[in-house]
């Protein structure tokens, strides 16, 4: 088999980071802009179809062989795609983004404690960094406290993520089935990748 | 977020600030589109997205080291390449399309990359590392940052840690590649 050289590494990065980007986007367009129309479910499902071909090309761990290999395999912090109303909080609340997207979770962590707001954003985001510093409690008390739809979608998938962490397989499990029951969820190929993994 | 700012965000490897860059231009790219393009709203969304991607990634790479005009002029630019590619792959005619200025698209953006297998196994084989392996990477090979650099930004000792480190996450990915 031919070796790769750097230049073949370059493109590669630059294919990865563009379907990152673009899933990114595709989460703002549906949790933020479709959102603000009323949600007009014929193009929502269209563009489900659409995220579903494209994940189709995301992760597919092969390797993994238990279910902390796994969490491992499939856990990646999303970038802050949401804008948070945090009034009154703005410099507190840059600062805990800043520390999220520079990957300093623990910092993150009790900077989003410190937020006052009942955003759910923050749930959602400082959940997210409890389980990147594995702490899935944390994670999960915080994901429970999601209602908030344009937040659910993501909650859930970490909430899986996280019970699979905990090594609790019939919770992790219903909660990636309810992921899959739904087509136009945005991680379904992710959660149908792990319950095939699962299954195997 | 003036132009510079953005650059600089950018370079700093804040990949949230896409998020409203996206907001900021959406309305405007789509109107100018929708005049101009007889294609669907979710064709033009999906144009638009790789437009903002593009812009992204051409700052990442350093091809795109200042905006002299407004940003909205350089992003449809872009959008007007994309929506040339993709009139030019359905083999229909174009209009209003002569005045596309010099702005670097890269055709591996449309999937024509010489040693198209091997990147193809390398996109699955690091889709495979974990997350801090496929960062570290990214950062050192993709963003150009020095081992120091990337220490500080993921909380490694040093840079000789981020040495081993790396040397220990190619390891992987060519045991995945394989």
């Amino acid at each position: 088999m031919e070796d790769f050289n750097e230049k073949d590494l370059k493109h590669a990065l630059r294919a990865v980071m563009r379907q990152r980007l673009k899933k990114q986007l595709q989460l703002r367009e549906t949790s933020v802009h479709v959102a603000k129309k009323n949600a007009k479910w014929p193009f929502l499902l269209i563009l489900g179809i659409i995220i579903t071909a494209i994940l189709i090309f995301l992760l597919k761990p092969e390797e993994a062989k238990n279910n902390g290999d796994l969490f491992i395999a499939f856990f990646e912090p999303i970038p802050n795609v949401y804008t948070p109303s945090v009034r009154g909080e703005a410099a507190l609340f840059e600062e805990a983004f800043k520390a999220y997207d520079e990957h300093d979770f623990e910092k993150a962590v009790a900077l989003f404690s410190k937020i006052q707001s009942q955003d759910e954003a923050i749930c959602l985001y400082q959940g997210i960094a409890y389980l990147a510093i594995q702490d899935p409690h944390a994670a999960l008390r915080l994901f429970e406290r999601i209602q908030d739809k344009k937040y659910r979608t993501s909650a859930q998938w970490y909430t899986g993520l996280a019970y699979l962490k905990l090594d609790k397989m019939e919770e992790a499990n219903r909660v990636f089935d309810s992921i899959i029951q739904k087509e136009d969820h945005i991680f379904r190929q992710e959660a149908l990748d792990i319950i095939r993994r699962l299954n195997k | 977020m003036t132009n510079e700012e953005l650059i600089l965000a950018v370079k700093e490897g804040k990949e949230s600030v896409i998020a409203s860059l996206y907001d900021e231009y959406r309305a405007p790219f789509l109107t100018w589109a929708r005049r101009k393009f007889d294609l669907e709203e979710e064709t033009l969304i999906d144009v638009y997205q790789d437009s903002i991607i593009i812009l992204y990634q051409n700052i990442v790479e350093g091809k795109l080291l200042e905006i002299r005009g407004k940003m909205s002029s350089y992003l449809f630019g872009i959008g007007k390449h994309l929506i040339y590619r993709l009139f030019r792959d359905k083999n229909e005619r174009t209009t209003g399309l002569d005045d596309v200025n010099e702005i670097v698209v890269e055709p591996e953006y449309l999937g024509n990359v010489d040693r198209d297998d091997v990147v193809y196994r390398l996109q699955r084989a690091l889709e495979h590392l974990a997350w801090p392996c496929r960062q570290l990477i990214e950062y050192f090979y993709y963003h150009n940052y020095d081992m120091q650099m990337i220490a500080d930004r993921m909380k490694y000792k040093n840079a000789d840690t981020v040495k081993a480190k790396k040397s220990r996450c190619m390891k992987k990915l060519r045991e995945h590649y394989k």
